[in-house]
């Protein structure tokens, strides 16, 4: 016989013994897994109508991780129950009579939300040290509450707001959600996103022959990096987030800059055409309480090394090499012609058309010709750009439209760690390490849209699906990826 | 919700091979080279040797018909080329028996085309003939015409046909059989045609092209002179004979004064390498998947697919694959999206799958995921190529971390409103969204929960 507190007993359902023991000792000689070998049995009672059973003397330590207290009395779910029962640490009675386990078994698992596999589940993870509580969908925070921060709040209410609903209006529900979709992209693997961005910014950019210095205010506004706020600050929050869809919007459309750039300056203060003397800005240009004056740098170019760097053999003959291919762009006049962005991309184009290049008519005189051009890539990276039609899509895309469906997949646990135990607030249980959706083996894996449904429905907490099959557990979970771009090699 | 991790693919021990290019399209479009390809009973085949170099070694597209994947498939016995190690040579080295076989199907091919058995045993022997002398080892094989290579190194000279054998020493590759050194004139002495043996092997060739012309006598794949191809691609070099060099037995006797009866019994078999040409040439061809050919095609550009003499145009290659594979759009447009983030996909039937993704290539990294793909429709529901339940899942998952693979599933998402013309040409994949999922299993042991996998 094992001692208590070690061993993962398997099969305990599968017991094969059917006492009917008229008295408590009877209960010892059942292997037991923890519990309390002293044991004081606690008495607990099974009620059907409700569905949960009534301690009747005081709880033991299990009290800590289980159980709740309803009208003053201390209650166990079934499966807590019938968990302990296991254990040897509580009695079980219905109309005064003590249950054996074969009998609890039958009796206390008849509901559809506690099956005999989601009891297994249970205990396998239990006898783990895990704590394991029922999934309440009603405690998850909206991602528009995480990001607000809100998750404290939310918990300490625990269990008593059943009723409360999510609270966002659609449209916030939108914004946020689409916030929280470039969370990943903004890593940097999607290209598309990062484009959009850049555009966003809706002014012309100047001429090639001087060096434009775009403005910080176009990217602040463009990122739409979620801003950790706190709870009071609600309002600002979906100002800028109003803002930046806006903005967004804004860019498809035609926007008439604020700024005429013919008649603003930028300095060229580049070593080409090195400018010493830097008249006075336009106070329009400044904001409040901020001088500018004219300055003269002719004596501070004095003092900058303007000393030839001196190149090693090696990148001497890389130079050597490269310009035999590469020439500045600025050097070609009709380049410096073109007075913006438009035209230069015209030229281009022109160019394009005009190269010599024998391109077999069945591939590019046709309606669908090839993706790549080769001319117009510069890098292995904008190759790849080129040739990347099809968009990445993220798991929670989508998926707050499809919550409303009745025959969606349900979560069935919430688990926390055993190292959080001396931690654990009943009342206050905190975020879970993962969540659980019982399956079984035979069953088609979920679709994409049910895991879509249930992956929204757990928030940010991971999600695992426990497969049973007759006593034997396996847990699977299938996760969002996003393979990186390999252009480095 | 927690987003799988990116595990960093493991780098093969020992990598043979250098890395070129990710595609056989340069940055920048310099050297552009447009390789063709034919479609051969709806497979891609390509043919032209400098081609199949290029698409294997920049992207590693394809896969040699003969080969495990890349195109090395030679007839060379790599015992005996081992046991010749002293001769310098990639000519392939191949057993008499072997050549006997090549000469019988030579022969049946020839009696097929009608040939009398007198014209055929004619033209055989012709061909066939030793050229320049038999190597013993130590010799170099200096003169014999290497494969593949249609000027013999070392040019023939005329000269006689004897063989000095002066000891010289070479590698100390001193034979079991009392061989000396074959000396350095032994390789010089010539090719029986001297100065116009080139001119010798076009007339063969020729001859055998126009007698015959027999794919395997002269390379022709069709029944036509080398002139009238109708594209420029394929090499006079695939008319041009291999030479190979057959191990044959020669008796000899070290003594060749001694009279009759003492030579009989100092007879010494000895081996010696004879150069001949190969009569039955078997011509090893760059086998690309309809996703690769299209993508070649597509996406790069790069290359031009013929059906009989006709190139195709995207929109038929789309259409014609399509029919020939009912699934082909859904793979393809996985291996599309792969290939566009700089992976390599390459088949996954061996592990039950669609793709399976290396990084830059086979040759260095072990490959990282087995893919399933799948094509769903905007409410993420569709008709599945492989419905898998969870038992089968376990197994697929089971057989693809035991070969240290990750499994991913990827689903393609197409609008609703998608029109079947509008599938009908691959621009459909600009409204197609891509979602990844990695399978992965959860330990519930204490353990490894403490390791922080989640």
């Amino acid at each position: 016989m094992r001692g208590p507190g070690r061993s993962a007993v398997r099969g305990l359902g599968k017991h094969r013994r059917n006492p009917r023991y008229g008295h408590p000792e009877g209960l010892f000689e059942y292997r037991r897994i923890g519990g309390d070998p002293r044991g004081n049995l606690v008495k607990a009672e099974w009620k059907p109508e409700q569905g949960i059973v009534e301690l009747k003397s005081p709880a033991g330590k299990f009290w800590h991780t289980m159980g709740f207290s309803e009208r003053g009395k201390q209650c166990l779910l079934p499966e807590e129950a019938l968990y302990l029962l296991e254990c040897g640490s509580v009695q079980l009675l219905y109309r005064d009579v003590p249950l054996s386990i074969q009998e609890a078994y039958e009796t206390l698992l008849c509901q559809e939300a506690m099956s005999l596999s989601h009891y297994q589940v249970f205990s396998h993870l239990k006898q783990l040290g895990y704590i394991v509580l029922r999934f309440d969908p009603s405690t998850v925070p909206s991602p528009y509450e995480r990001q607000l921060n809100l998750e404290s709040h939310c918990k300490s209410s625990g269990k008593h707001h059943r009723k409360r609903r999510r609270s966002s209006s659609p449209r916030l529900h939108e914004k946020k959600h689409k916030v929280y979709e470039d969370l990943p992209e903004a890593e940097g693997t999607s290209s598309k996103d990062g484009g959009d961005n850049g555009d966003s910014i809706p002014m012309d950019e100047k001429p090639l022959s001087e060096q434009p210095k775009e403005s910080d205010a176009g990217s602040a506004e463009g990122e739409s990096m979620p801003v950790p706020l706190d709870t009071g600050q609600k309002d600002s929050l979906s100002l800028s987030s109003g803002q930046a869809g806006d903005h967004k919007e804004s860019s498809t459309g035609t926007h008439a800059p604020r700024w005429d750039f013919t008649s603003i300056t930028f300095p060229n203060v580049a070593s080409d055409q090195p400018c010493t003397l830097l008249p006075s800005p336009d106070s329009r240009l400044l904001p409040e309480h901020v001088l500018g004056r004219e300055v003269d740098v002719a004596a501070w170019c004095t003092r900058i090394n303007q000393k030839q760097e001196k190149l090693s053999r090696k990148e001497r003959k890389q130079q050597e090499r490269e310009s035999r291919y590469k020439s500045s762009v600025n050097a070609d006049l009709e380049v410096r012609r073109c007075s913006n962005w438009q035209e230069y991309k015209a030229l281009l184009e022109q160019r394009r058309q005009q190269r010599v290049w024998k391109r077999p008519s069945h591939l590019w005189d046709q309606a669908v010709t090839p993706l790549l051009r080769p001319e117009e890539v510069t890098s292995p990276a904008a190759l790849l750009q080129q040739i990347s039609v099809l968009q990445p899509s993220h798991i929670l895309d989508g998926a707050s439209r499809l919550q409303e469906d009745p025959e969606a997949m349900k979560i069935d646990f919430n688990v926390y760690q055993a190292d959080a135990v001396s931690k654990f607030k009943k009342t206050n249980p905190g975020k879970p390490h993962v969540r659980m959706c019982v399956r079984s083996f035979d069953e088609q894996i979920p679709s994409l849209r049910a895991l879509k449904q249930v992956t929204y429905l757990s928030g940010d907490v991971p999600l695992v699906f426990a497969l049973v099959d007759h006593g034997e557990i396996t847990f699977y979970s299938l996760k969002e990826f996003k393979l990186p771009i390999d252009v480095n090699h | 919700m927690a987003e799988a991790v990116f595990h960093p693919p493991r780098r093969k021990r020992r990598v043979f091979e250098s890395y070129e290019a990710p595609f056989p399209v340069d940055v920048g479009g310099k050297d552009f080279r447009l390789c063709q390809a034919e479609i051969i009973n709806n497979n891609v085949i390509v043919r032209n040797p400098e081609d199949i170099e290029q698409l294997y070694n920049k992207g590693y597209f394809g896969k040699g018909i003969l080969s495990r994947s890349r195109p090395v498939f030679s007839i060379s016995d790599p015992l005996l080329v081992a046991k010749w190690r002293g001769i310098d040579t990639n000519v392939p080295i191949i057993t008499s028996q072997k050549y006997q076989r090549r000469v019988q199907w030579a022969k049946s091919v020839l009696q097929e085309q009608g040939l009398d058995d007198c014209s055929i045993t004619k033209v055989l022997e012709n061909y066939t003939k030793p050229l320049g002398l038999p190597f013993s080892r130590g010799d170099e094989a200096g003169d014999c015409p290497q494969t593949g290579d249609s000027c013999p190194r070392g040019g023939p000279k005329p000269g006689n046909a004897e063989v000095s054998r002066k000891p010289a020493g070479t590698e100390g590759a001193q034979s079991a059989e009392g061989q000396n050194g074959g000396s350095q004139e032994g390789g010089e002495a010539a090719l029986d045609a001297g100065g116009g043996s080139r001119h010798q092997e076009q007339e063969n060739s020729r001859e055998m092209a126009e007698g015959s012309c027999h794919r395997d006598l002269c390379g022709c794949e069709v029944k036509q002179s080398p002139e009238q191809r109708p594209w420029e691609g394929l090499d006079s070099r695939e008319c041009a004979p291999e030479y190979v060099l057959v191990q044959e037995e020669e008796e000899g006797s070290s003594c060749p004064e001694d009279d009759s009866t003492h030579a009989q019994e100092n007879l010494v078999k000895k081996e010696v390498l004879v150069c001949r040409k190969n009569p039955f040439r078997i011509f090893e061809y760059l086998q690309l998947s309809l996703e690769e050919a299209f993508f070649l095609v597509y996406a790069l550009g790069c290359l031009s697919i013929y059906y009989g003499e006709e190139p195709l145009s995207i929109v038929k290659l789309w259409e014609v694959f399509s029919e020939v594979k009912p699934d082909f759009r859904t793979t393809y447009m996985a291996y599309h999206y792969f290939r566009g983030k700089g992976w390599v996909p390459k088949v996954g039937l061996k592990y039950g799958t669609d793709l399976l993704l290396y990084r830059k290539g086979p040759p260095f990294y072990h490959a990282s995921y087995s893919v399933i793909a799948e094509l769903v429709d905007d409410n993420f529901e569709g008709s599945l190529r492989r419905p898998l339940s969870w038992m089968s899942l376990s197994g697929l998952n089971r057989t693809t971390a035991n070969a240290s693979k990750e499994l991913m599933l990827c689903y393609l998402i197409r609008p609703s409103d998608m029109t079947a013309e509008e599938m009908a040409t691959p621009e459909c994949m600009k409204r197609i969204k891509v979602q990844e999922l990695i399978v992965t299993r959860w330990v519930s042991s204490r353990e490894r929960s403490e390791q922080d996998e989640f």
